[in-house]
């Protein structure tokens, strides 16, 4: 069913509008043969050919450096001595007042000190001490 | 359908498929004829393939809506490319469009659904059930865009009258 029977004022309008949009028109044959303005220039797929191969030169050359330039290995002695010469940077926070006692034994000195002078003291019962 | 008859039926509806181009394009008559001159080479080379599910100008109308609105994406991404080196170098674009009738004007401040509807009732002279299918909506939206376009559009015309001397 054709509901524009029923507006006949906004039918007249549209068949005004009609007649100068159908002035406007070109030919079929017109729009087949144009030139096509959407098409790309051969110097676009040139172009992208171009990026296409730096990209995939760029992945392989990374892909080389990853995988096939590997660091040389140190020999096994090295690396041994390399762990036992090996001390923490934050040993001295460890170190404690007198921890240098605990490094060695004391030497004793071969001389005494001199012994301060006794004096001799009596009791009251005539013993001396 | 052969390409012979593809050509036929393509010329005869050419100049419905003009004004229906040139009202998804914005009255724009470049555009318009791009979109149609893509239209018509993708039914020919077979890439748009009519099956016989609605009417042959219903299915046209849809494949040129669609086609115009991939051609305004692709423009809109352009011009913003464009305008970046024009404000770089001064360079002025030229307007392409073709001047639009007073109804057309009138049409324009509608709603593009109500737009689309009613150009393709009244103009085209589809039944709303087809221009539902042109628009890829279901028959009860169309309708509603249908009759809210048409009160809108008729207020807008008595607004013409009445300022008129």
């Amino acid at each position: 069913m054709n509901r524009s029977d029923d507006d006949p004022e906004i039918r007249q309008h549209f068949n005004a509008a009609r007649e100068r949009r159908e002035s406007l028109a070109p030919s079929f044959h017109e729009i087949l043969e144009r030139p096509r303005r959407n098409e790309r220039p051969a110097s676009f797929h040139r172009v992208r050919l171009l990026v296409t191969a730096f990209v995939v030169f760029a992945v392989l050359i990374s892909a080389y450096l990853v995988w096939y330039e590997k660091p040389v290995p140190r020999p096994l002695e090295a690396e041994l001595s390399a762990l036992t010469e090996w001390h923490s940077p934050t040993d001295f926070l460890l170190k404690t007042p007198g921890g240098e006692l605990l490094e060695g034994t004391p030497a004793i000195p071969s001389a005494l000190p001199p012994l301060p002078n006794l004096q001799t003291i009596q009791n009251p019962s005539g013993n001396v001490k | 359908m052969n390409n012979d008859d593809l050509a036929r039926e393509l010329e005869r509806l050419h100049r419905d498929s003009f004004g229906w181009a040139l009202s998804c394009c914005g009255w724009n008559r470049q555009e318009a004829e791009d979109v149609l001159q893509t239209v018509y080479l993708r039914v020919l080379e077979g890439k748009a393939k009519f099956e016989g599910r609605s009417s042959f100008k219903t299915w046209l109308f849809a494949v040129i809506r669609r086609t115009a609105m991939e051609q305004k994406r692709r423009s809109f991404i352009r011009s913003i490319a464009l305008l970046r080196f024009a404000s770089r170098n001064g360079v002025r674009r030229e307007s392409q469009d073709t001047k639009e009738d007073s109804l057309g004007s009138l049409l324009k401040t509608l709603p593009t659904r109500q737009q689309e509807v009613l150009e393709l009732v009244f103009y085209h002279e589809m039944t709303i059930e087809d221009a539902a299918g042109v628009m890829g909506i279901s028959l009860g939206s169309a309708r509603t865009h249908y009759h809210r376009g048409k009160q809108k559009l008729k207020q807008l015309l008595e607004m013409v009258k009445t300022d008129e001397p």
